[in-house]
């Protein structure tokens, strides 16, 4: 399956960082940002997970069905990226799906693996 | 930075207690674009992390330099609304390689009345050497 999400936007990035705790200056403060080598805020690598988890309730695998879910955050998500999700079901082991989270320009984001029950 | 000393892991965190409320669901929902309110997302359980910034904040870490590596969760016994959470996170392992402090947190989510394990988390953060 592959799913484009709408791109990231401020008021995502702060109603992500209210439900998670995750106050990180990076994610919310532009000047902070910045000094830290950014143009602007990044996503939380969380926020892209949680994008993930939401293309995966949609292919019917949600918390429930879960065994485990795993990811490896490769490189920052810009304000304003657009995201895309693949899922593949490995051939040999239908439990297995591998995830690819990709930026607009081809960066890979997240891969990751879910193993269902 | 402060690195704990190795036999002094694992560090931990003061457990934290959390509700797996509506409200709560609904804000992780409202950040993932989602329409479906009753659906508790597999991810809710970054809410645990707090635990890990709690240390993260004792260690006097440069915010800047610190990354996310990877992330896990194993899901041990079903979560349900309203149901009354405990998670104990704490930092098991830190190394230091290639200019960078690899930093292993472990966190587990329990059923506050039962006691019972739920949900695993791992987190491996980076934190660039001052």
């Amino acid at each position: 399956m592959k799913k484009t999400f709408v791109p990231i936007t401020e008021s995502q990035i702060q109603t992500y960082a209210e439900a998670s705790g995750d106050h990180n200056p990076i994610h919310l403060d532009a000047k902070f940002a910045q000094t830290a080598g950014f143009p602007n805020v990044i996503a939380h690598g969380m926020l892209s997970m949680g994008l993930i988890g939401e293309a995966l309730a949609e292919e019917g695998i949600g918390i429930d069905q879960m065994r485990s879910f795993s990811v490896k955050f490769k490189d920052v998500v810009p304000l304003g990226s657009t995201l895309t999700y693949a899922s593949t079901r490995d051939a040999t082991n239908p439990s297995k799906i591998e995830i690819l989270l990709t930026s607009e320009d081809g960066r890979e984001i997240c891969t990751g693996t879910v193993v269902t029950k | 930075m402060q690195i704990p000393q190795r036999d002094a892991l694992p560090l931990k965190a003061a457990a934290q207690k959390l509700q797996l409320s509506p409200q709560l669901i609904l804000k992780f929902q409202k950040a993932f674009g989602s329409k479906e309110s009753n659906r508790i997302p597999p991810t809710f359980a970054a809410v645990a992390l707090q635990g890990v910034f709690e240390i993260l904040n004792t260690m006097k870490v440069n915010w800047k330099g610190l990354l996310h590596a990877s992330q896990s969760f194993d899901y041990l016994k079903p979560v349900r609304f309203n149901q009354e959470l405990t998670a104990e996170a704490s930092l098991v392992d830190a190394r230091f390689r290639a200019g960078m402090h690899w930093l292993q947190f472990e966190a587990r989510i329990k059923d506050s009345t039962s006691g019972e394990d739920l949900i695993l988390a791992k987190s491996l953060i980076m934190v660039k050497a001052d």
